[in-house]
């Protein structure tokens, strides 16, 4: 049983606004009554998921033309979900669902919320201690959890719905190497935020950084010194990708195995606060 | 039983007022001005600019050298949310635009101003399996407008009040059939189709007096039992073949005949239950406007498992082929290839990619694709390009006469196609028709790209990379421009020879709609509906 809490209304109004959609969904979610939600015992909800929702999030949730939602339940949780279902998402493409019916939207929610279950797996290591590792190896220097930390690197507060115990050792043994390129097109802006990119004026300014916000017109770029440089294309002689080029340093060497596997299993474990 | 429900606002009065103002504001469209529509450049009197679909304006107030001074002048927000995908038509003063889903609005073009709207009672249980309760415009004949809704009715309102002349029931919601695209205005008769295709129902095209509203004729376009092409259904699966016509079609009133696309055969990715070619879904069908009679059809992709309807509006254009001048219809379709056929008798001239695609060797001397082997979706997934988006999908092509170009939104994406059910359930919610389902390529740098293709062969003169996908189709004028825009809400005019931008701005969210171009009092106007609201540009 999980109620909406003004988290949950945020969180839900931050995926509104990855859609290029910031409408206040609160009058809808808040002041909703507690729900009882069936705990995820699956089947009953795949055909109707693969059915009326695989079209636009892919047989395994994982994303099509319309979002990856494998770990919708962690960002929203199972209300969330029905809500959304239920009300749909306004100006985005997502219709309502009214015909099917409370219990078969239930049924939906059920099997959407067990991706996210399948999805986290078991953690390969111990979690408290790699939360350890996180504050001796300087981490929040640059990484934001729950508010507290730097702003150079991507904020990790919800990590663990983003990317797979596999990505996480990745990305803190060869920083730069791998982009969570595993997004659908609506998707693919917020996940290119941690590409290194270089821009030359046509006066010759030259600018490095990490790319904020990206689209046919315009570019924004974030120096080393956290400052944001918005930046018109057409104002631009060059404007380059440097993949594998990171200002996080590699831990390949500073990490045994066993270290490795607790940070990444801490880091899997940010889901987001509640 | 439903009751239409007349919402006057600011109604009648407004248009007395308005009337005093301007005497312009006193449309009456002929079947002639439609015919000639290039010679009144100030309207954008049928839903693809002209019969031909060109989507190319004569005006040239705004051109290249002075596009990057375009302001915008105002912008109407819609009174609802949904899906916005109205393509307005302009008629002396009057822009007749449909909110979803199937609200009409009469605005005052100076101004932006409302002068009527009109909204249909829809069903509580409305049915809208596969697709988004939209609506893509209206048509104009005489002094009426019309407008299909999403419950499938066609609809006749008074032009300057918005009162109902007459309501036909088009198809039974009920079974699955809504319309979301506007219908085509012909001589004394209004041709509409329908959407629909993952319901488990049989396409039609239908054609009604524009007076009365009787329907004149109806085509299926799958057969029935003891009709030729039956036999390309495996079982009794043409019972809910599909091949909708959900997009509007175009008209050649010398040859007399219509052009329509179908859509896909249901359900979409899993053919098990419907071997054979599957006619005439993702066709292109020529119809003779006075019968109903289909006198040629071509059929892009046989046995469809892709989901690539034949939606986009053809384009008709004249030009010599190998030396020989001929009468053709160009598609640039869903599948990824383009098109070029006789309008007369449907032969096939040529066809090549105009994005990646890895499903067809190419094209045989008769157009049929040539498979390579094992592109069927899978229980483990089968990568292919395109994607189930397509290559292009809903959105127009524009066709500029003076640079023998067509342009188009073009997507290169790919995707693993996934199996699931074989069986339809007609009718049935819960299941969308659909068998199956796609994810997009981990990783896959997609993109779309605007991309100029040369008319008769296909052969790209340029193109304009767009960063994250778009569902916008283009407008090209006389002034030597391409408009066109992203859903990351850029609106755009791109240098119709070479490609280069000449402007843009951001209207703040997702356009999903045709721009279109119109004049008022002298002054040229460039529309663009995005996300809730349409946006209005000239020159300062």
């Amino acid at each position: 049983m999980i109620r909406i809490r003004s988290s949950r209304v945020a969180a839900l109004v931050f995926i509104l606004c990855g859609f290029g959609l910031c409408v206040p969904f609160v009058a809808f979610a808040a002041g909703r009554a507690p729900q009882a939600t069936k705990p995820a015992a699956a089947p009953p909800g795949k055909p109707l998921f693969e059915g009326a929702c695989a079209v636009c999030h892919g047989m395994d949730g994982s994303g099509g033309n319309g979002p990856n939602i494998r770990h919708a339940a962690a960002r929203l949780g199972p209300n969330g979900i029905e809500d959304l279902v239920k009300v749909g998402f306004i100006g985005s493409g997502m219709p309502t669902f009214p015909q099917l019916g409370d219990e078969k939207i239930r049924q939906i929610v059920d099997y959407v919320v067990s991706f996210d279950q399948e999805a986290s797996g078991t953690q390969p290591g111990d979690a408290q201690k790699g939360k350890e590792i996180y504050r001796s190896k300087n981490c929040s220097q640059c990484h934001i959890v729950n508010g507290q930390g730097g702003n150079l690197g991507p904020d990790l507060t919800r990590v663990g719905t983003r990317l797979s115990p596999g990505s996480l050792s990745d990305a803190i043994t060869s920083p730069g190497l791998k982009l969570p390129l595993d997004a659908n097109l609506a998707e693919r802006a917020a996940f290119r935020a941690y590409l290194m990119q270089r821009a030359v004026t046509k006066d010759g300014r030259e600018i490095t950084g990490l790319r904020v916000n990206d689209d046919t017109f315009s570019v924004q770029l974030r120096d080393a010194g956290g400052q944001i440089h918005s930046l018109r294309k057409l104002d631009l002689q060059k404007l380059e990708d440097l993949p594998g080029k990171s200002w996080m340093p590699s831990y390949k060497d500073g990490l045994s195995e066993t270290q490795l596997n607790d940070l990444v299993s801490y880091l899997a474990g940010l889901r987001g606060a509640r | 039983m439903k009751s239409l429900q007349y919402v006057a606002y600011a109604g009648v009065l407004a248009a007395l007022l308005l009337a005093g103002w301007s005497s312009a504001l006193a449309q009456n469209v002929t079947y002639d001005d439609i015919l000639h529509s290039s010679a009144q450049p100030q309207n954008w009197i049928t839903y693809g600019g002209n019969y031909s679909s060109h989507r190319f304006s004569e005006l040239k107030q705004i051109d290249t050298q002075n596009a990057a001074s375009l302001k915008m002048e105002w912008v109407y927000q819609l009174r609802r949310t949904g899906i916005f995908e109205t393509s307005p038509i302009v008629v002396d003063g009057y822009l007749y635009m449909t909110e979803p889903p199937s609200t009409v609005t009469a605005l005052d073009v100076r101004t932006g101003k409302a002068i009527w709207r009109w909204t249909p009672e829809l069903p509580k249980n409305l049915l809208t399996i596969g697709l988004f309760p939209t609506n893509r415009g209206v048509a104009v004949l005489g002094d009426t407008v019309y407008v299909t809704t999403i419950d499938s009715y066609l609809v006749a309102l008074d032009g300057k009040t918005g009162a109902v002349r007459w309501r036909v029931h088009v198809a039974e919601n009920k079974e699955g059939y809504a319309i979301t695209s506007a219908p085509l205005a012909i001589n004394g008769k209004i041709i509409t189709g329908t959407g629909g295709g993952e319901a488990g129902l049989r396409g039609l095209l239908d054609a009604y007096d524009a007076k009365t509203g009787k329907r004149l004729w109806r085509l299926w376009t799958v057969p029935t039992q003891g009709e030729p092409g039956v036999e390309t259904w495996g079982g009794d699966s043409w019972k809910w073949g599909g091949a909708t016509t959900w997009n509007t079609g175009s008209y050649d009133p010398e040859l007399n005949l219509l052009y329509w696309g179908t859509g896909n055969p249901a359900p979409d990715w899993n053919g098990d239950a419907r071997q054979g070619d599957n006619l005439y879904s993702c066709s292109l069908l020529a119809v003779d406007a006075d019968t109903g009679k289909m006198k040629w059809y071509f059929q892009f992709s046989p046995h469809d498992t892709h989901d690539w309807d034949a939606a986009e509006p053809p384009i008709l254009l004249d030009a010599a082929i190998n030396g020989q001048p001929r009468k053709l219809v160009v598609m640039a379709n869903r599948n990824g290839f383009y098109y070029v056929l006789d309008r007369t008798t449907g032969e096939f001239l040529s066809g090549v990619p105009f994005i990646k695609q890895t499903w067809a060797k190419g094209l045989d001397a008769k157009g049929r694709p040539i498979l390579m082997p094992d592109i069927d979706p899978s229980p483990q997934g089968t990568l292919i390009y395109p994607s189930i988006t397509g290559a292009i999908n809903f959105s127009s092509p524009s066709y500029s006469p003076l640079t023998g170009l067509v342009y188009v939104t073009a997507r290169e994406q790919g995707a693993y196609y996934f199996k699931g059910r074989p069986k339809m359930e007609p009718a049935n919610p819960e299941l969308a028709g659909g068998g199956g389902g796609q994810r997009v390529l981990t990783g896959d740098p997609a993109y779309t790209a605007v991309r100029a293709l040369d008319a008769t062969t296909g052969k790209m003169k340029w193109q304009f990379k767009l960063v994250g996908d778009s569902w916008t189709g283009t407008l090209a004028t006389a002034g030597g421009l391409v408009f066109s825009a992203d859903v990351a809400g850029n609106f755009f005019a791109l240098d119709a020879a070479t490609g280069k931008p000449l402007w843009n701005v951001h209207v703040g969210a997702a356009a999903r709609a045709n721009p279109v171009t119109f004049a008022v009092d002298g002054k040229q106007y460039v529309a663009v509906a995005a996300t809730n609201s349409l946006f209005v540009f000239g020159l300062p």
